[in-house]
């Protein structure tokens, strides 16, 4: 079978535990819509000339000095620059830094998008050295004493995330949570510079 | 957020590879502070020579002919971060002294990379790179 081509840049429909993954041109806008109560996503991302050059939940943790990034932050790269930007957030701090799988484990998480990276010659870096997602519609939050506790998902239809990349980058989502369809994802040229 | 005692620490693949037997220190340790790096530096004008946790790191693995294309989570002792419930972050002072010690029952064979921080560049709150003493007891070994 041929290879897709790359980037497919149509409108694309998540189930819960289906995945999506191509390029984003410098520029670009990406939508993910929820298209349920309940869903989520775990994002990966990393630069297009450089997979190791990736999207850090730990730098993007220490340059915004909390957890939950909102609407006018960057998300930063494991060279410190800013990757990502967020426009837009219906969800209302739907974003968590706070390096969990309670969604979907890891492994099989990196086995699917892996594969899907490798049948569709997209660059990306070697399986063990995969980031780590960064979650999406999520609600995780900190207790006292440090505990991390998963609060039920508050995401509602028709909720969006929007952000823009700062350079040609790679981006892996895989939808989470129990609603089929969970999540639209549509990336919008328009504005690229 | 804060590994307690009798807590495993986890790897990637999800299996127990260190567990917290003592600390004497007040703590706590953060999870997901990254180690500082050379970008870090260069940013707060320090230049990109000024050694770093990520340099040593990568020059440790490198003398033992292992190469690593990204950079893995380290735990950071004696870091004294404060988390509150809307997710804001602190960075404080250090509260360990001289004396404080950390132990980790290793739960699998690995490769255990220390750097003790060479961060000088902060002013507020005041660090101070400071010696530290390693010990390995392998009595209780399989």
């Amino acid at each position: 079978m041929p290879a897709a081509r790359y980037p497919r840049l149509l409108p694309s429909t998540l189930s819960a535990s289906q995945t999506w993954l191509d390029v984003v041109q410098a520029g670009s806008r990406l939508d993910l819509t929820a298209r349920g109560p309940g869903a989520g996503a775990a994002i990966f991302c990393w630069s297009v000339v450089d997979p190791y050059e990736q999207l850090s939940d730990a730098y993007t943790f220490m340059e915004l000095r909390r957890v939950r990034p909102t609407v006018g932050d960057q998300l930063y790269s494991t060279l410190r620059r800013p990757m990502i930007s967020l426009e837009r957030d219906d969800a209302g701090h739907g974003i968590d830094l706070l390096r969990h799988d309670y969604w979907w484990p890891r492994d099989k998480c990196l086995n699917v998008l892996a594969a899907e990276a490798t049948a569709n010659a997209i660059p990306a870096p070697l399986r063990r050295d995969w980031p780590y997602a960064v979650n999406f519609f999520a609600r995780t939050r900190i207790s006292e004493n440090g505990d991390l506790i998963d609060d039920p998902v508050e995401t509602k239809e028709g909720d969006c995330i929007a952000m823009r990349a700062k350079f040609d980058v790679v981006v892996a989502v895989m939808a989470v949570g129990t609603v089929s369809p969970a999540i639209d994802i549509l990336v919008d040229p328009r504005a690229c510079s | 957020m804060f590994p307690k005692i009798g807590q495993a620490i986890y790897a990637d693949d999800d299996e127990e590879i260190l567990t917290l037997m003592e600390d004497t220190s007040p703590g706590p340790h953060g999870l997901l502070v990254p180690p500082c790096d050379p970008t870090m530096y260069r940013l707060r004008g320090a230049g990109c020579a000024h050694p770093s946790c990520h340099d040593n790191f990568h020059n440790a693995l490198a003398r033992r002919g292992i190469r690593l294309g990204r950079t893995p989570p380290s735990i950071c002792l004696f870091q004294n971060i404060v988390a509150n419930d809307d997710g804001a972050i602190a960075i404080g002072v250090n509260a360990s002294k001289a004396g404080d010690r950390v132990t980790f029952r290793v739960d699998r064979d690995l490769v255990f990379i220390v750097s003790a921080c060479p961060n000088d560049v902060f002013k507020r709150p005041p660090l101070q790179p400071t010696d530290l003493e390693i010990a390995i007891d392998r009595t209780e070994a399989a």
